[in-house]
Formats: structure tokens, C-alpha cells, sequence
């Protein structure tokens, strides 16, 4: 079962998993993935624009470094911007979900 | 080693997915290429992706400013007093800027519009003593045309003619100008209509009567009506061929200087001498030096090398002429050719308003510099204000780098609207400054041409950064700074930059105002110059006769009968001729020869009417005034100034003494007064007046009237008087003698208003400045002016000490300004007349205009600290 992503709800995704350290592109794609068991999947269309603009707003920042098997890849981690965003998104988001649920559940 | 651009690292990100995804695929068993060909396809379009990439970078910089731009217009709308004060400031400041900044670009920087005018220069001579005089004699220009390799091409023009236009409704005056039948081409200018005047033209004397029409001559007088090329038209008498039309926009090589027509220099005796061209048997005197000549170097030329083969060209032809009648030739032998760049245009207008134009550039320059760090401060202090604002942003994960970009955009947008604002100004502006420009003449065309809109942009957008950064520089701060909870340790810390502002535009206010005054000192002082004869009720205009085609033995009768008519129009009292305009510019200086005194020596001339003296009312010494009587055939007589009495006779009595231009053949026969002779400014001059009538070559004399009423009433009877003896005669210059002086004065009166008026409005600015600083200042207080209040303080010593606080920073102010009032006076010592860089009066009433003003701006905000109530405060939460 594939789900398309809510507008904005793959920045937030995006800097979620970010902040659990840096992070290069396909492994960010694929932990949404594991991480929803495979509901989630980002399309790398969508997926690298938005790491992009998120670099370009200043809540990622991006570093060049060697993975375990030893490539240069880009590593993405969130800055101090981007955690107070972040924040903001999911308190808006656990605010969005709960009203939605107490609509799904009074009808 | 290079670090991999931007593209290189997008394209190394996604190879990087690609790999990964294929590996993936391999360790699942899938063989290599299967692997690879499905990790691509999973990717989809790579091209397309990076545009998406590319787009995110880009669209996220202008998101950003598009909300940056909503956010401020919201803001500013919330406080529409503030921005209207911000917006009519920036507009004033903006606007008087472009405004001098058109006129100077006309007249000192744009090029002329001519074909590669960066190749032009202007040919000039010098003699040993490196005097540099820009005019030649129209025989070495010949030759100079005739060796063609030295330059690309090469022009001739000489200044301007008065030129007779014969209408069917009577004689009208217009300006021409003598240019040799290569001028066009060398500019490389193209005809509007017709054809321009060629090489062709320009070859046997009198024998090429055309003439070419300037474009804004042939819009007004002609309609702009294609047909008129072709036409003939009675040109000083002579019926001439109009040719074409040039151009529109171009006014020839003097920026500033306008021409109505221009006509081949083989027509020179006829434009001068009119119907006696032709028996002129005599070509003019050799050494007559009287034409610019302005060459277009070839590509690439050596201007030394040309600069060295012009000399030799001169010394030879000087070498050929001294053989000669001109073996008294003044010109040694030594004289060097120099070359200027002509690209920009030469002339006077430049010469006059150079100096003029730069001052008032920095003054209005200083203007906007005040209305900037005015605006610096009300953003500061806005930025105080809306800290709580800021603050929930900074929470709410602005970054503070965002929140100065925030501010920076909301000063842009301001000083754009000003700058909006400034244009209708900068227009109106200008259209007023060309007109000052050009006096009595027709106002050049200022269009906003795309320098000056450049200009006034890059201003407008420059002012808004620059005003801008107080506030987003202190925003860097704020984050660290809100957490700070004490306010009022903040407040003080920012009211150290605010006061500094301050200071600044008073300093830079006292500077203007001192140079306000210097110059409204300098116009007074000129002002009340005695000219030495009653300028007042006087009427002056030129007449040239020949010009309407009267012939040489016609103009004694001519000028007689005009007297004689003039004085019977109602309203004159009496008239009298001057071949000399006083107080116009002109002069003439020619040697003098005195009876029993060796040496010969210069002196200055007039050639005038009967009755000079008591229609101007120059007070004779001793002596008569000239009369009917001092006919042609009666004993040659002259009357000479006090100055030059004194010279030349100290001690003795000049009257009956021998004196002449080339024999001492004139008998002295009055002292008059001295009087002011081609300007104001000049130290007295040795004058000596003959009467018109003995001097054979008086062909051009300027009709003086004393009126009873005003000079402008008695116009039309002038007028009509002169057209009842001949039509065709056209009256050139007409205006009053003071509207004369006053003209000589346009410089001076530009920099006393416009001085003036900038000095107010910046010293308003400054003390505007002050009042919101002071008012902010008061405000954040009020709590400790309130609890020292309730402590028992007298409310006249709070406010005095707000005032003492204040006072502080404007006596800084003052000082620096004063300071650098008296280190920039010496470069406007030029323009100064009757008063010193250092003038007391100029100094002292600079500080005390500043004082005033920071009078009013300081009590207001004291007595606001002294009426705060304690009661109120201590409640306030």
C-alpha cells in the first residue's frame, strides 16, 4: 500500500528523521519507508527538493562526508532553525490529528 | 584541488541514490546490469529532478522576499503616519538629488550625441605663458582640412550669430552658428529631414547661401513641416535655401547653449556684414582668431604625435604670416598645440555652471544623508517598539539572520515609495533648474534619460540599505538580547548609537547652513554693488540693421531716426546708444594711445549714443556729455572714466588731453563717473566712450530707454516706434538693464535659494530627528522619571535634565559641523563674493538657526518628562 504524503507533512517527515543525527538522501528515504512499515514511500522527485529548499531555508544544514563503505555522500542535519521548526510542525500537526480524530469519532 | 561547484555536488547527490539503490538490487541477487537498468528506472527523469532541485533554491530565496514584502507592506500600513513621514522625507531627499543630478549629468557628464564622441577633442593653443586660448583663425583650419592624414576628420564652428529671420510679419531675431561644411559629417550626425550641410557647401565664399534648421527651431517657428526644406528664407537679407533639419536632441558641441540655425562658414561675411558682403574687398585681418576647431582622431591615434605635427603645422603657418602684414603679430614662435577630450562637449554653459552644479550636488547629497540616518533612527527606534513582535518570531524559529532581512526589506520598501515620490519631484525639479540654466533663452529639453532614471533609482534603493542596517544590525543582537529581561538596560545601551545618529545630522545640517548663508551673504553683497549708473527704469535691446539688410551708408540715418522716434513714444524720457551691453558679459579691451606718454597700454572702450551719460544718469566729473553735434565731420572727441583719468593723468586735467586707439587723434572733452562695465565682480575698469557716429565700424549698438514707468510698459511703443522706420529690423535681447544684471547673477541667486531652501529642510530634518529620539527617550523612561518624581524631585529638574542630556549630543554636533564647515570652505571660495570661507556672521548664524530649531525639538519632550504623573505610572502595569 503506497500513500501519498499531505502537503507540508514531508518537511516535517524530513526533519523528523533528521534530527536523530546526520543523514544522507536515500537513507532518509529509505527509514520513512521502515519506519511506517512501508506505508510511506517518498518519491525521490519530491524527496530531494525538498531537502533542498529545506538547505536553503536554513533548517538543514548539509555536509560532505564518507559512509561506512567509504563514498562521499551528502549528510543532511538539522540546525538550531530547524528544531524550533520542527517543533512547531509536529505541535501543529498533533493538533491537526486530534481534531480530525475527535471529528472521526463523533459521527 | 577545486571544490566541485554547486552543479557537480546536485549531480553527485543523486548519482549517489542511483548507486546505492543498485547495490541494493545486487546484494538481492539481481545480475549487474538488470540492477542498474531498474535503480535508474525507480529514479525516474535525473534531468528533471535537478531542475526541481534547482527551482526549491531558487523559489525559496524569492518566497522569502515575496513574504518579507507582504509582511513589511502590512507593517508599514499598520503605522501610515510613520511611513508618511519616512516616505515624504525620502522623497524630498530623493527627488532634490535627481533633480541636480539631471542638470549636472546634461551639462558636465553626458556625451554628446554624436557618433563615438570619446574620439572628438577640441584643438586649443598655448603660449609660452600657458595661456590656453581654443580658438583659431579660419585660414590655418583650411590647411588643416587640407592635410587630411592627421586626423579622421576635422570641424570648424564659430560661437554664436545673431541672424535676422525676415517673416512676412517683420524681421525676427534667431541664433545662428558658422560651422565649416565638414561639421556634420565629423560628428557623424544624421538629418532628421532634408539633407545637412556637406564639404560641397562649404567652399567659395558667398557663394553657398543654405542653411540647416535645428530641430527645435523648426518645431516651434515652422510647425515641424516636412515642406519647409527646399523653401527659401530671407536670411540678414538673403534669400537662403533650407537644406534639412537636424536632428533631434542634438545642440551642438556647447551642452546648454541653443542654435536656431547653422549656415556654412563661406557665408561669414554675409551673416556680418549683410548687404555689403560683397564690397568687403578686404578679407578679414589674418590673426582674427575666432573658430573653434574640434578633430575626431583616427583609432588608435597617438595624441602626442598628432599633438607635435599640429605645432609644426602652426609655427609654419605663423612663420608665412609674419612675411607679412602681420610682422606685429603677438604670437611667438613657441606657441604648442594642446588637445582636450571634446567628448562631453566644450563651452561656457560648463565653464559658468561647473563649480555651481558639483556645490549643490553635495548639498542635496547632504540633504539625503540626513533624511537617511533620520530614518536609521525612527527604525531604531520603530524596532524598540515592536520588540515584543519580534520576539514571538525569534520563538517561533525565525532565525535572527531572517528577522534583519525582514527589516532590511520593510527599509527598501520604504525608500522605493520615496523614491516613487521623489520622481514627480526630481521632474518638476528639473524643469525649474534648466529654466535657471538658461536665463532668458529657451530651456533645454531635460527627459528623463536613462541615466538619470538609473541614478535615481540606485539612490533610492542604496538610501533604503543604508538607512536600513541600523535596525537589521541590531537585530543581530536580539535574540541574545531578548532574553534579557531587564528593558530598560537595553533601552540605554541603544540610545548610545541613536544620539550618535543625531549628532551626526546636526553636524552635517550646520554644514548646509553655514554654506546657505555664505552664499546668501555673497548674493547680498553683489547685490548692493553700485553699478555706477541707474539700472532701474532702463530698457535695452539690441539692434543690428545690417543684419535686415541695410547697407553700411544706411545705418547713421537709421540709428538717428530710431533715437528721435523712441524719444517720442509716450513714457521715455530719454534714449541713447552703447555698442557695449553693460553688465552682460561682454567686453572689449583694446590697446590706447595717450598723448605724451610712451608706453602703450590697454584699456577698456564703449561706443555710444548722444546723451549717454544723462540717460543713464552717470554723473560727468567734469567736462560735457556727448551731443548731436559730435557728428561724423566734427573734431573727434571721447570721454574717459575717473579710474582712467586718474591712470593716465594723476594730477593733471584730463579735459583737452589727446588720446586714441592707434594716434592720440581724440580730444578729450568729460570725466565720468566709473561704473561697472562687464560684470560685477571685476575690479573698476579704465574706461573710454567715443561717440557712434565717429567710429565707422559701429554697425551693432544696443538701444538704451529711461522710462518713467516700468521698463516692460514701454516695450510695445519701443517696439512699434522701430517697425514704423523698417519692419524688417529685428530687436534682439530686449529686457531690462536690472533683469540684465540680474542674469550675470544666475549662478549666484541658484546657490543662494537652493542653498537656502535645502539649509531649512535639512536643519527641519535634523531637528525632527531629535524630537523623536528625545520623545523615545523620555518615553522609555517614564517609570524612573515617574518614580523620581514621587521621590520628590522638582519636575523643572527632570526636565532639565532630559535638556542637559540632549544638549549634550547637538553641542557635539555643532562642533563637528563648524569644523567641517571651515575645512570645506575653502573649495567653495570661488563661488564666494564680499565674505570669507571663515565669514563670523555666516558661522555664528549657522549655530544659532540649529540652535532654534534644537530648542523646540528638546522642550517638547522635557516638558512631556516634567508633566509625567507618578500616580499613574507606579499603576501602570
Amino acid at each position: 500500500m503506497k500513500q501519498d504524503l499531505l502537503q507540508g507533512t514531508l518537511d516535517m517527515l524530513i526533519l523528523r528523521v533528521c534530527a536523530a543525527g546526520p543523514i544522507h538522501g536515500y537513507a532518509l528515504g529509505q527509514r520513512i519507508a521502515q519506519s511506517s512499515k512501508a506505508a510511506l514511500q517518498v518519491r525521490q522527485g519530491s524527496l530531494y527538493p525538498a531537502l533542498h529548499r529545506l538547505e536553503t531555508r536554513g533548517w538543514l544544514k548539509a555536509d560532505w562526508k564518507e559512509t561506512e563503505t567509504g563514498r562521499e555522500a551528502k549528510f543532511y542535519s538539522l540546525t538550531r532553525a530547524g528544531r524550533k521548526q520542527l517543533a512547531v510542525e509536529e505541535d501543529g500537526w498533533q493538533r491537526l490529528s486530534e481534531a480530525i480524530g475527535l471529528v472521526l469519532r463523533s459521527t | 584541488m577545486r571544490k566541485p561547484d554547486r552543479e557537480e555536488r546536485l549531480d553527485q547527490e543523486l548519482r549517489f541514490h542511483v548507486e546505492e539503490q543498485a547495490r541494493r538490487h545486487l546484494a538481492d541477487g539481481l545480475p549487474e546490469q538488470e540492477a542498474w537498468r531498474r535503480a535508474r528506472a525507480e529514479f525516474g527523469g535525473l534531468e528533471a529532478i535537478k531542475e526541481d532541485c534547482r527551482d526549491a533554491r531558487r523559489f525559496g530565496w524569492l518566497e522569502d522576499l515575496g513574504r518579507d514584502l507582504r509582511y513589511g507592506v502590512r507593517s508599514l500600513g499598520r503605522a501610515p503616519g510613520f511611513a508618511a513621514v519616512a516616505i515624504a522625507t525620502l522623497a524630498l531627499g530623493i527627488g532634490a538629488n535627481s533633480a541636480v543630478f539631471g542638470l549636472v549629468h546634461r551639462v558636465l557628464i553626458a556625451r554628446l550625441p554624436v557618433a563615438q564622441p570619446e574620439r572628438l577633442v577640441v584643438v586649443s593653443r598655448n603660449d609660452p605663458a600657458q595661456n590656453e586660448t581654443p580658438t583659431f583663425p579660419q585660414l590655418f583650419f583650411r590647411r588643416l582640412e587640407s592635410e587630411s592624414e592627421i586626423f579622421d576628420g576635422v570641424l570648424a564652428r564659430g560661437g554664436s550669430e545673431r541672424v535676422t529671420v525676415g517673416f512676412a510679419g517683420g524681421g525676427e531675431p534667431a541664433v545662428g552658428e558658422l560651422v565649416s561644411g565638414s561639421y556634420f559629417e565629423v560628428l557623424g550626425v544624421r538629418p532628421h529631414a532634408g539633407r545637412l550641410l556637406a564639404k560641397s557647401d562649404d567652399v567659395t565664399p558667398g557663394a553657398h547661401p543654405v542653411v540647416v534648421l535645428s530641430h527645435r527651431y523648426w518645431l516651434t517657428r515652422f510647425g515641424g513641416d516636412p515642406a519647409v526644406v527646399g523653401r527659401s528664407l530671407l536670411l540678414t537679407g538673403y534669400p537662403m535655401t533650407i537644406i534639412g533639419v537636424s536632428p533631434p536632441g542634438f545642440e551642438g558641441l556647447d551642452p546648454g547653449q541653443t542654435v536656431d540655425l547653422r549656415l556654412p562658414l563661406a557665408m561669414l561675411a554675409q551673416v556680418r556684414r549683410g548687404p555689403d558682403a560683397g564690397r568687403a574687398a578686404s578679407s578679414p585681418p589674418r590673426d582674427a582668431a575666432e573658430f573653434n576647431v574640434v578633430a575626431r582622431l583616427a583609432q588608435g591615434a597617438n595624441a602626442e604625435l598628432v599633438q607635435r605635427r599640429l605645432t609644426d603645422a602652426l609655427r609654419s603657418f605663423r612663420a608665412e604670416g609674419l612675411a607679412g602684414a602681420d610682422a606685429r603679430s603677438p604670437f611667438a614662435a613657441d606657441e604648442r598645440v594642446g588637445l582636450r577630450p571634446a567628448a562631453t562637449g566644450f563651452g561656457r554653459t560648463r565653464q559658468q555652471f561647473q563649480a555651481t552644479l558639483w556645490t549643490l550636488w553635495a548639498i542635496t547629497g547632504a540633504v539625503l544623508v540626513i533624511a537617511c540616518l533620520n530614518l536609521a533612527n525612527l527604525l531604531l527606534a520603530r524596532a524598540g517598539a515592536r520588540r515584543q513582535e519580534f520576539a514571538i518570531r525569534l520563538s517561533l524559529g525565525a532565525g535572527s539572520g531572517r528577522l534583519a532581512r525582514q527589516l532590511l526589506t520593510e527599509a527598501v520598501l520604504l525608500s522605493l515609495c520615496g523614491g516613487a515620490g521623489g520622481m514627480l519631484l526630481a521632474y518638476a525639479g528639473s524643469q525649474g533648474l534648466a529654466r535657471l540654466v538658461a536665463g532668458n533663452g529657451a530651456a533645454p529639453a531635460l527627459s528623463a534619460s536613462g541615466p538619470v532614471l538609473l541614478f535615481h533609482w540606485s539612490i533610492a534603493l542604496g538610501s533604503g540599505l543604508l538607512f536600513g542596517c541600523a535596525p537589521a544590525w541590531a537585530a543581530r543582537r536580539l535574540d541574545i538580547v531578548s532574553r534579557l529581561k531587564r528593558v530598560s538596560g537595553e533601552a540605554r545601551t541603544g540610545m548610545a548609537g541613536k544620539k550618535l545618529l543625531c549628532a551626526a545630522q546636526v553636524a552635517l545640517s550646520v554644514v548646509v547652513l553655514v554654506g546657505a548663508l555664505l552664499f546668501l551673504r555673497t548674493l547680498e553683497s553683489l547685490k548692493s554693488i553700485d553699478p555706477g549708473f541707474r539700472a532701474d527704469h532702463l530698457l535695452v535691446t539690441a539692434l543690428s540693421p545690417k543684419n535686415a539688410g541695410r547697407s553700411d551708408d544706411q545705418m547713421l540715418p537709421f540709428f538717428r531716426a530710431v533715437r528721435e522716434r523712441v524719444r517720442a513714444v509716450p513714457g521715455v524720457e530719454a534714449a541713447s546708444y552703447a555698442m557695449v551691453r553693460l553688465v552682460s558679459g561682454s567686453s572689449w579691451m583694446a590697446p590706447v594711445v595717450v598723448a605724451g606718454s610712451g608706453a602703450p597700454a590697454r584699456a577698456a572702450r564703449n561706443v555710444v549714443g548722444p546723451a549717454f551719460f544723462a540717460t543713464l544718469e552717470i554723473p560727468l566729473l567734469a567736462g560735457r556729455d556727448f551731443d548731436e553735434s559730435d557728428g561724423r565731420l566734427a573734431p573727434k572727441v571721447a570721454i574717459v572714466s575717473e579710474s582712467f583719468a586718474r591712470f593716465h593723468f594723476a594730477g593733471r586735467d584730463p579735459i583737452g588731453q589727446q588720446i586714441g586707439s592707434e594716434a592720440p587723434d581724440t580730444t578729450i572733452v568729460g570725466v565720468a563717473r566709473d561704473t561697472k562695465y562687464a560684470h560685477l565682480r571685476e575690479t573698476t575698469a579704465r574706461l573710454w566712450y567715443v561717440p557712434y557716429e565717429q567710429y565707422p565700424s559701429a554697425k551693432y549698438l544696443d538701444l538704451y530707454v529711461r522710462t518713467s514707468g516700468s521698463p516692460d510698459a514701454a516695450i510695445a511703443g519701443v517696439r512699434s516706434a522701430i517697425a514704423a522706420i523698417d519692419p524688417g529690423v529685428a530687436l534682439f535681447n530686449m529686457r531690462s538693464q536690472s533683469d540684465q544684471i540680474d542674469e550675470m547673477l544666475v549662478t549666484e541667486r541658484m546657490l543662494a535659494s537652493l542653498g537656502g531652501g535645502f539649509g531649512v529642510l535639512a536643519a527641519g530634518l535634523a531637528a525632527l530627528g531629535l524630537y523623536g529620539v528625545l520623545s523615545l527617550l523620555v518615553a522609555t523612561r517614564r517609570r524612573e522619571i515617574g518614580i523620581r518624581i514621587a521621590l520628590g524631585a522638582r519636575p523643572a529638574a527632570t526636565a532639565w535634565q532630559v535638556a542637559r542630556e540632549s544638549w549634550g549630543m547637538i553641542g557635539v554636533g555643532m562642533v563637528a559641523g563648524l569644523l567641517a564647515a571651515v575645512a570645506l570652505g575653502r573649495s567653495v571660495a570661488a563661488l564666494l563674493h564680499g565674505v570669507t570661507p571663515l565669514d563670523p556672521p555666516s558661522l555664528a548664524g549657522a549655530v544659532v538657526a540649529m540652535a532654534a530649531l534644537a530648542t523646540v525639538a528638546v522642550t517638547l519632550p522635557a516638558l512631556r518628562a516634567a508633566r509625567i504623573d507618578p500616580l499613574q505610572v507606579i499603576r501602570e502595569p
